[in-house]
């Protein structure tokens, strides 16, 4: 005798009927309000330049000439005052500073080696620890923000 | 450019396919209507290709379930929704499942006049991520895979959800045909 599981009926069941459903009429508002917003016109900072209001366009064109105009008179300030000159120095000064620095690294990554030999294991377990508090703190705090704060309000 | 009779003409013939799927998914009339406005504005935007498409009634419902499914987790009732189990919910499901009748009898009543208004109205009722799972499996014949990817979910969850919305539909339409019957 075959055994009929009831569930497996009720499943079948309700997905026939669920297919059955007949559509949902949509308001009379929906097709209004999607023609209105295709024709609505789109915002002038989305719209082609020639599109803008005329004072737009005559504040961007002013805008433009004001910008090249103080990069032309930045140029010739700089080979007035001597500038460049002054910034190939600043540029040698620079090459100065990178070669203490690779120095500088140097001893410190030997002087690290020197200290790891007899006590890395040790920093290595001390970083571990401290690695998994912060993320055990960052848990609970979240899990406390989310009970606390969020959970009340959903 | 696109022919705006045409396209008006193409809504009225959608709109409904793209209302209903929205409110199944969000059993909320004016989050479904925003959703199917977003849809038939991108229809817009690619009218001229859909118009010939003979799978245009697919790329709707396609790209209505994903706006709905975006709109939900902006909303951040994925909190609630995909990520927990409310420990109240588990034991009125529990209390469901005792008391859900035989499922010969209900079929019965589900072939009553107004079975499937009550059927819709129950399925509004659900919680969300129950009718969500649900809705996907049923209306849009997703696997559990898919709703899980969908979802981003694990499948444990899925099958647990769509199962317990199975009971409990199965549980409140026959509780509601013994209150008719008395």
């Amino acid at each position: 005798m075959k055994h009929r599981d009831p569930l497996a009926d009720w499943e079948t069941e309700l997905h026939r009927e669920l297919e059955a459903l007949p559509e949902l009429v949509a308001p009379p508002t929906l097709i209004p309000s999607v023609l209105k917003r295709i024709h609505a016109p789109a915002p002038w900072h989305r719209s082609a330049w020639w599109q803008w209001p005329m004072a737009l366009r005559a504040a961007s064109v002013g805008l433009v000439l004001a910008v090249l105009g103080a990069l032309g008179w930045l140029g010739g300030s700089l080979g007035e005052l001597g500038l460049a000159h002054q910034l190939a120095q600043t540029g040698a000064g620079l090459k100065d500073a990178l070669v203490f620095a690779n120095d500088l690294l140097g001893r410190l990554s030997g002087s690290a080696a020197a200290f790891w030999r007899p006590h890395g294991q040790i920093v290595l377990g001390a970083t571990a620890a401290l690695l998994l508090a912060t993320y055990l703190t960052c848990v609970a705090a979240g899990t406390a923000l989310y009970r606390l704060a969020w959970r009340r309000t959903l | 450019m696109s022919d705006p009779l045409q396209f008006e003409k193409f809504m009225r013939d959608y709109q409904n396919m793209v209302y209903s799927t929205a409110y199944r998914l969000l059993a909320d009339p004016a989050e479904a209507e925003d959703i199917s406005q977003e849809v038939f504005l991108r229809a817009y935007t690619h009218f001229d290709d859909l118009r010939r498409s003979p799978t245009i009634g697919g790329w709707l419902k396609t790209v209505t379930r994903n706006l709905c499914l975006t709109f939900l987790t902006r909303r951040r009732s994925r909190w609630k929704l995909f990520s927990e189990m409310d420990s109240g919910q588990e034991e009125t499901t529990a209390r469901f499942e005792n008391q859900a009748g035989d499922p010969e009898t209900t079929s019965q009543f589900l072939h009553d006049t107004d079975r499937r208004e009550m059927l819709a109205s129950e399925l509004d009722k659900l919680p969300a991520a129950q009718r969500v799972a649900l809705v996907l499996f049923h209306f849009h014949e997703l696997s559990y895979d898919e709703i899980a990817a969908q979802l981003n979910v694990s499948l444990s969850k899925v099958k647990i959800d769509i199962h317990r919305a199975r009971q409990t539909l199965r549980r409140r339409l026959e509780g509601s045909r013994q209150v008719l019957l008395s």
